[in-house]
């Protein structure tokens, strides 16, 4: 067969389209999974005996009418691509809703497969469906799923070559399509859905959702909601941070022991450093956060899951509204590392949930100042540094800073540039799940592997450019000669003769030069030496970059093996820096430019070059002046 | 406006009263978007709980759950039902 045949799955939010297409592709390749938000499309094939098939995930929707961005990606590509076949899934609880979707679907002329999914919910809770009747009347194959436990799924394979041989290809005129807009439709459309309800569905009279109302009994109360939304962010923290310290320490001992190993088999020159200073000190510190951007990205999974996501936008849409900005906008910043660990990419992408216009970009906008993994590494070394005695507490506030930094931001954003009022806010409250393990590992592990993969590449790229614009150009000889000699005669031990030779070499490269004259703005403002200002220029590329260029410049030249302490032991010694220090550097951390990858997505999110720009811009701005501000009043307690 | 004789607002709705639509909003954009949540006229409401700060709230509609802000719901007009 020569063409290539194209299955899209469609379906309301929450009603397991995911889970299904992981099922039937065996992807555990994709990327960019966010459940709950899958904004983009996602395509896998699978073989059907023997026969070649292109499965596509489409993100969940209610109407085939667009109304936000996200819900017209499907509509788009339903009414533009003409899949061969529609496999639409329906969560079984709330059918009634879900068949709104599936008269569209069937009016599009393209054959429909029907799944409802979770039937073995539906049955726990007493109701019944009759398959057959409503399959009758639709006209259509309707088959019972249970995606998570993969019941179900043979049928449903078996279905696919049977339905489109059977289809008879009907006029896909665009007048049909039109009509999907009308209103006159649309009552039609639930008139017929009430008729369909009364013929196939038998209520227990069990109420359905007995248990998710006793949870949201607690879970979003007036009082306890806010209280354990707090604490369960607490809970978070303390657990990503407790379970990941030995396999962190045993990582970053790995990579000693490496370091250490070269150093041993390599005899002095280029090559030594580049692998020493440039590879290993500037990947190892990429990856030696590898087991706690896991940990916490199995926290986010599960919150995302089990349906707590939604429930921390309702409660908090009447205070983000304050803001400016929405409900929905809680889950973008989430993404984007609200809690601690995330990433602006999928975050900004995630926006797209957001209706009005000005809404969005103001999301998008602020999404950059979360506390995404990239970040994380930065914290986590200045706070062991300089703050270790409260370290939990000190991250924990640092997300509410990032948080108050982004609230104002787009307060100030939707007062000037992005006037207009709120618009509607209509969401979907999903019943609790018992989030799958199998789906959390999945959606964990494919984001740390693109964490590890950035480290792989990207980072591993920048380190070795930063490795030669802080090695070259090379201190003359004789210089090095006469600064020895001079030293010497002074009566200064050999080896901090060595470590001020190591600087100066540094300090004579392309990269050292540029710290140093941009050392003289910001050491009166903000504390930072020009080794510092090196990372944080290397940061502006992706914001790994600041922990291995400062394990790099603070690694270059250092002669004995036994000596190679950890980078954040030679901070905490180090006369240039201190707590005042650290903490503007927390907060120009925070805030400064988006990473290239970040920017490059607001660009395309946005639509124009000129918000990327902006972006890039009032961030820095805003950055400089908050850690000015942060380093003039704490050196006074200094 | 076509159907606007009822006076209640759902938004003037208590916690767990059920009421029953009249008319779904006097502007287009949110008529169609409560239209495809499946708030139309003559369905049945019920008001299931609120936020903690008392805004948005969450309704039940045709069996599923579903967030609505306070302003929005001054947009549905209802009559009570027992």
């Amino acid at each position: 067969m020569s063409r290539e045949i194209i299955i899209a799955i469609a379906g309301n939010p929450n009603s397991g389209k995911s889970t299904i297409f992981n099922r039937v592709t065996g992807a555990v390749q994709q990327i960019g999974n966010y459940p709950g938000v899958t904004v983009e499309k996602k395509s896998g094939t699978a073989l059907i005996n023997g026969a070649k098939y292109t499965f596509v995930d489409l993100p969940g929707s209610y109407t085939l009418s667009p109304f936000s961005e996200d819900e017209s990606v499907a509509t788009k590509f339903i009414i533009d691509s003409k899949p061969d076949l529609i496999i639409n899934i329906i969560d079984s609880s709330s059918i009634q809703r879900g068949l709104f979707l599936t008269m569209q679907l069937i009016e599009t002329g393209i054959p429909v497969i029907a799944g409802l999914n979770m039937f073995d919910i539906l049955e726990k809770n007493g109701d019944g469906i009759d398959v057959a009747k409503l399959s009758n009347l639709l006209n259509i194959p309707v088959l019972k799923l249970t995606a998570s436990k993969g019941i179900g799924m043979d049928v449903l394979l078996q279905k696919i070559p049977e339905t489109i041989k059977n289809s008879t290809v009907l006029s896909k005129d665009s007048d049909k399509f039109r009509k999907l807009e009308e209103e006159s439709v649309s009552n039609c459309r639930y008139s017929k859905i009430d008729e369909i309800i009364k013929e196939v569905f038998t209520d227990g009279n069990k109420k359905a959702d007995k248990l998710t109302d006793k949870i949201d009994s607690v879970l979003t109360h007036r009082f306890f909601g806010p209280v354990l939304l707090i604490a369960i962010l607490y809970l978070i923290f303390q657990t990503v941070f407790t379970l990941s310290e030995y396999p962190s320490e045993l990582l970053e001992s790995l990579f000693g022991w490496m370091n250490q190993t070269v150093d041993g088999l390599m005899s002095d020159g280029y090559l030594k450093s580049l692998i020493t200073s440039g590879i290993i000190a500037g990947v190892g510190g990429v990856i030696g956060f590898v087991p706690l951007i896991f940990i916490l990205f199995i926290m986010i999974s599960i919150l995302e899951d089990s349906g707590y996501m939604a429930r921390i936008s309702f409660m908090l849409d009447r205070v983000m509204r304050m803001f400016g900005l929405h409900g929905n906008s809680v889950m973008a910043l989430v993404i984007s590392g609200g809690i601690v660990g995330g990433c602006a990419v999928p975050g900004i992408m995630a926006a797209r949930t957001l209706k009005d216009k000005n809404e969005r970009l103001a999301t998008i906008l602020v999404s950059p100042f979360m506390s995404c993994g990239a970040k994380l590494p930065v914290f986590a070394l200045l706070v062991a540094a300089f703050f270790s005695s409260h370290e939990s507490s000190i991250m924990l506030l640092l997300t509410f800073i990032s948080w108050g930094f982004a609230l104002i931001s787009a307060f100030a954003l939707r007062k000037t540039m992005l006037k207009g009022d709120t618009t509607t806010f209509i969401m979907d409250m999903p019943q609790y799940h018992l989030p799958l393990i199998r789906n959390i590992l999945i959606h964990s592990w494919d984001r740390t592997w693109m964490y590890i993969k950035k480290a792989g590449t990207v980072i591993l790229a920048i380190s070795i450019l930063m490795w030669v614009f802080m090695t070259f150009p090379e201190l003359p000889g004789e210089k090095e000669e006469e600064t020895r000699n001079t030293l010497t005669l002074k009566g200064i031990p050999a080896e901090e003769i060595d470590n001020e030779i190591s600087s100066q070499k540094l300090a004579y490269s392309v990269a050292g030069r540029i710290g140093k004259t941009i050392e003289t703005v910001t050491k009166p403002l903000t504390g930072f030496d020009w080794r510092t200002d090196i990372a944080l220029l290397g940061g502006f590329a992706a914001k790994e970059v600041i922990v291995s260029t400062l394990g790099t410049a603070y690694s270059m030249g250092e002669t004995d093996p036994e000596k190679s302490d950890g980078l954040k032991e030679r901070l905490e010694n180090d006369e240039n820096w201190n707590p005042a220090v650290a903490f503007a550097m927390l907060l120009f951390v925070m805030l400064y430019a988006p990473c290239f990858v970040a920017v490059a997505v607001i660009r395309k999110e946005a639509g124009s070059w000129k918000w990327a720009l902006f972006s890039v811009f009032y961030s820095t701005t805003l950055a400089t002046v908050a850690a000015t501000l942060a380093y003039q009043i704490g050196k006074i307690f200094i | 406006m076509k159907c606007c004789k009822s006076k209640l607002m759902l938004s003037d709705i208590r916690k767990g009263c059920k009421a029953k639509i009249v008319c779904n909003g006097c502007d287009e954009v949110s008529r169609k978007r409560f239209l495809e949540m499946g708030l139309n006229s003559g369905t049945t409401v019920s008001v299931e709980r609120s936020a903690p700060l008392g805004d948005p709230v969450i309704i039940r509609v045709r069996n599923y759950l579903m967030i609505l802000r306070k302003s929005e719901c001054r947009k549905i007009r209802v009559e009570e039902e027992k």
